[in-house]
């Protein structure tokens, strides 16, 4: 698989020309506004079976789950917005009934820690690689001695073709 | 007489592993060298004690023994022999009796692989722990959490047999042991970082020893969290294999931080690096299926397999809670031995990807275990309940799960130390074609949609550089090129790859519809026909069916069920599934059953790719047992790493003390 | 060597926090368990019930206002509704002379359950109104978790609690009772 560096460069042209391509052609779900019955489902799968910890009404089978889902399906029908449905439905049944925590108050922390904690973890990772680099400088480098005795270490068995075997 | 021969074998377990705590312990501060020979007794004796215990508890079991409060609650003269078998891990306390017989295997089978060894002081505190970890389970089993609790049979009882959902799936017979195997096989690498810790030998030795271990634990974890995801698709009726529910969550968090060790370890072997981190990481992970058991079995969490017993919480609760504050205050002890000699020269190289693979696995783990425990954390603070559903953990992880599959196509291909572009561009380019074959592929046979899309590229990106791999390996050196770490890997990558796939292609195309249909009739959906042909009811010991038989293409006829269990007098649907490489046609026969009209309520789901979960589990395993054999020995001045540029040369080499 | 004991630190603070939280949790968890339990309904004004019975008369919860009712959810092919039912019977003939304390039917779910329910009480007897809920909005609105659930609506019309599972006569009598010398008394 040795390839000249003009062909190679070619082949990753068209690769990528073909990935975007195909992305613009189908990376893209149908957008149109929801269908009702789209609606519904979405819906169904945001609030717990009420009767069987868990599950979603969407899944369960119990009879409550499903007369959820009808009483959700009837007010869709009959216009009233997922926001409002949610309200209705948290109300009666309590908070603990929606599946998707809020994303304000206490309960949006849920959302928030995770991203905060990550750039943290992340900075660290950046600022520990920085410093290594840093450390690095410091050292000094070897000397040709050292370079010349792994040399002669290496020239004993050397078959450098692939060295990605770890 | 079982609770009799039971309770004994408990006993017994309790205090060898008492005894051999303590003996152990002593002679290893007081430096005497004799220790090693006691070990082995008393390892013998606590095997025997909990086999007696678990032989007893099965032998009640088969005997339909009602004199035993747990066989009475989960035992029935009804259950068939199978069920009755497995009805031993349907409750708390039998559980814990697999789990101190796990334990109790595991420490045999250490002692036995380094028999030469024992008098090593390492070793001693590692099985010291060991013995610590069983004591603690064999002393719940003889006090809060006894499992032979007698009981007093009213004449002609009878017993309700295991919870219905438990016994319908011969399946219920692998998947507890495999995750048990795999959870309480942490316990050994536990056992080794901490006796590393104690003995302050915190060099790459006892890393050789343990990194096989952790892969067999891991190996038994994976296989195990497959098959429960295979067990509640087959049996509970939603056609779901995972739920983020916090039982499962509990399987998944060992998962998550074992996968990171058994990554970065790699860097610890080759470079010196990470100690803290390492060790950080077994602890970890031995603390999660601590604290993943109390969340589930003592009743704070609601779930659907949580069965909660109360007064066992706290207990484990405190044990966790030693768990950690001892691996912190180790670790903080021996901080300065723990300092890492090496560092990494450029992001982009072998061990750069392994950090970049540990932040993320410890992010995917964070957010998994925040979003299980919030819920509690808000009802303490706030006196509100909450829930946090499968739509947080989805949204939450699905971004790590695109970056962990990236990492994974492009990780394989970079050598140790530092990358170049020219590097990078001539080893990706054939994965990078295999990215374009998969996605072209999916869009031709209409995949839509950014996700799953940017799912099946990655797919086909990683799962080209893992070919890559074991293609360059076998051409090399024939079949042997498939054993190893690196190339048993890479057949573990292609079950991620396979699994990641199935979860993007049957989450997004997902069609679920109820026909009401008469004999006879046919409904269409999503390409496949099914025809109701007509119910029958079967009469079983246990239970009462009713048996739908639908047909399905031309495929053949598929019987969904209602089962009527007379014990608890539970209905339970039993589902039928068409599966296939393409796609699964899922029935389920729906209440109210059939009246004198005969017409059925047909629920049929269609997911495309289910079966590729179930392939990728297999490749996985597979990939684990490949991994577990030595591949091919390196000598310690192989070059391992790019050609040497010239640039600074200081890391020292570092040679593997021992290879186990 | 600072660097290991940080970490070490910045691990254990939060676990411990974590530990504390759960243990309160613990010790404190107290599960509702039993018949009268709370509910989101309570104190708030009775949603509104309306519909058509099983006889095709139309039902109106409002015009029951003046009395106690007890509004029931029930299905036909669930256990526990089937064992209540005769209590049920039980507690509406002793209150039919007065008509202070009546009973309404709930029930929901698909056509086929209208048609079951006018066998089930063709059967087992029983004659208040069984309203049928067809769009399932009204069971939402009555918050109902599990069949079968009684809701008690006070004369006043507001909710004075609610009963998950089955009920006996004895049972609601004494509720209410108890309701009416609480309410008398202040």
């Amino acid at each position: 698989m040795v390839l000249s560096r003009l062909v190679r460069q070619v082949l990753w042209i068209l690769a990528v020309a073909a990935l975007v391509a195909i992305f613009a052609l189908a990376g893209r779900g149908d957008s149109l506004l929801p269908t009702n019955e789209e609606r519904v489902e979405a819906l169904a799968e945001q609030f717990a079976c009420p009767e069987c910890s868990g599950q979603s009404v969407a899944q369960s089978n119990a009879a409550v789950a499903q007369n959820i889902e009808r009483a959700v399906t009837e007010l869709v029908n009959g216009g009233a917005s997922d926001e409002q449905i949610r309200a209705r439905i948290t109300d009666r049944f309590g908070e603990q009934v929606s599946l998707v925590p809020a994303s304000s108050g206490v309960v949006g922390l849920v959302w928030v820690i995770p991203v905060v904690v990550g750039l943290v973890a992340l900075a660290a990772i950046a600022a520990v690689l920085l410093r290594w680099r840093r450390d690095v400088g410091a050292q000094g480098k070897a000397s040709p001695a050292d370079r010349a005795l792994v040399e002669a270490f290496l020239a004993e068995r050397i078959e450098l073709t692939e060295t990605d075997q770890p | 007489m079982n609770v009799a021969i039971g309770t004994g074998g408990i006993v017994l377990a309790f205090v060898a592993a008492l005894c051999a705590t303590v003996t152990i312990a002593y002679s290893l501060v007081r430096r005497r060298p004799h220790r090693a020979r006691l070990m082995v007794p008393y390892a013998a004796l606590v095997l025997v004690g909990s086999v007696v215990a678990f032989g007893a508890m099965e032998r009640a079991f088969i005997q339909r023994d009602f004199t035993i409060a747990f066989v009475a609650e989960n035992g029935s003269h009804r259950t068939p022999l199978l069920f009755e078998t497995t009805a031993i891990w349907s409750g708390l306390v039998g559980s814990l009796l697999l789990w101190g017989l796990v334990l109790a295997g595991y420490l045999v089978v250490l002692l036995w692989r380094f028999r030469d060894r024992l008098s090593d002081p390492l070793m001693g505190w590692a099985v010291v722990v060991m013995f610590a970890v069983s004591t603690f389970f064999f002393g719940l089993m003889l006090g809060p959490a006894s499992p032979f609790v007698r009981f007093a049979p009213p004449l002609g009882f009878e017993g309700d047999g295991p919870n219905p959902l438990l016994q319908n799936h011969p399946l219920m017979a692998v998947h507890p042991p495999m995750l048990y195997l795999g959870y309480v096989g942490f316990t050994v690498p536990f056992a080794f970082a901490i006796g590393a810790l104690i003995t302050g030998r915190v060099g790459e030795g006892w890393l050789v020893a343990t990194r096989r271990w952790t892969l067999f634990a891991w190996g038994f974890l994976t296989a195990g969290i497959v098959l429960g995801a295979w067990w509640s698709y087959e049996v509970l009726g939603w056609a779901g294999y995972w739920a983020w529910d916090p039982v499962e969550n509990a399987s998944f968090l060992p998962w998550l931080t074992g996968t990171a060790y058994l990554h970065s370890v790699m860097i610890q072997e080759r470079r010196g690096m990470l100690r803290v981190w390492n060790i950080a990481l077994l602890c970890a992970t031995f603390a999660l299926t601590i604290l993943g058991t109390f969340l589930t079995r003592s009743g704070v969490i609601e779930s659907v397999h949580a069965f909660s017993e109360g007064s066992i919480g706290p207990i484990l609760l405190g044990f966790f809670a030693a768990v950690v504050l001892l691996s912190v205050g180790l670790i903080g002890w021996r901080g300065d031995r723990l300092r890492s000699p090496g560092s990494i020269d450029s992001p982009l190289s072998r061990e750069g990807a392994f950090l970049l693979n540990n932040v993320l696995f410890a992010a995917f783990a964070f957010v998994v275990l925040l979003g299980t425990v919030f819920p509690l954390v808000v009802e303490a603070l706030r006196d509100r309940r909450v829930s946090v559903g499968p739509q947080y953990f989805n949204r939450m992880t699905t971004p790590i799960g695109f970056v962990l599959l990236f990492l994974m196509a492009i990780a394989p291909v970079l050598p140790w130390r530092k990358a170049s572009a020219e590097l990078l561009s001539q080893r990706l380019l054939w994965p990078a074609w295999a990215a374009v074959a998969a996605a072209s592929t999916a869009a031709l046979l209409g995949a839509r949609g950014l996700e799953p899309m940017l799912a099946f590229t990655l797919g086909g990106f990683a799962a080209g550089a893992a070919l890559r791999q074991v293609i360059l390996a076998t051409r090399r050196q024939g079949l042997r090129g498939l054993l190893g770490r690196a190339n048993g890997g890479m057949i573990v990558h292609l079950g991620v790859v396979f699994i990641a796939v199935g979860l993007a292609a049957s989450g997004s195309y997902l069609r679920d519809d109820e026909f009401s249909l008469a004999e006879g009739e046919s409904a269409s959906m999503a390409g496949h026909t099914v025809t109701y042909l007509g119910l029958s009811v079967v009469e079983h010991p246990e239970k009462q069916s009713y048996v739908a038989a639908v047909q399905v293409d031309d495929v053949g006829v598929y019987r969904p069920s209602v089962n009527l269990f007379r014990g608890a007098g539970q209905s339970v649907g039993e589902p039928s599934v068409r599966t296939s490489w393409k796609d699964d046609v899922y029935l389920t026969l729906e209440q109210p059953l059939p009246g004198v009209d005969g017409v059925a309520v047909i629920r049929v789901i269609v997911q495309p790719m289910v079966s590729w979960l179930w392939v990728g589990g297999l490749l996985m395993a597979l990939g684990t047992l490949l991994a577990a054999f030595p591949g091919r020995r390196r000598r310690a001045v192989d070059a391992v790493s790019a050609p040497i540029v010239a640039r600074k040369d200081r890391d020292r080499a570092h040679v593997p003390a021992e290879v186990s | 060597m600072g660097s290991a004991r940080k970490a070490s630190l910045a691990a254990a603070v939060p676990l411990v926090i974590l530990l504390a939280l759960l243990s309160w949790k613990v010790v404190n968890r107290d599960e509702v368990e039993g018949a009268f339990a709370p509910s989101t309904l309570d104190g708030k004004r009775a949603p509104t019930l309306e519909g058509t019975t099983l006889d095709g008369a139309m039902y109106s919860l409002d015009n029951d206002r003046g009395s106690w009712v007890v509004v029931n959810f029930f299905a036909t092919w669930c256990p526990p509704c089937v064992l209540e039912h005769p209590e049920l019977i039980k507690f509406a003939q002793r209150h039919l002379a007065t008509g202070d304390r009546r009973v309404v039917s709930v029930i929901f779910g698909g056509p086929q359950e209208a048609a079951l329910a006018r066998t089930f009480f063709d059967r087992n007897g029983g004659s208040w109104p069984v309203v049928i809920d067809p769009t399932g909005i009204v069971a939402v609105d009555y918050a109902v978790a599990k069949v079968p659930e009684s809701i008690l609506v006070a004369p006043s019309g507001f909710v004075y609690g609610k009963i998950r599972g089955g009920v006996t006569a004895d049972a609601l009598d004494a509720i209410i009772s108890e309701a009416e010398t609480m309410t008398g008394g202040s």
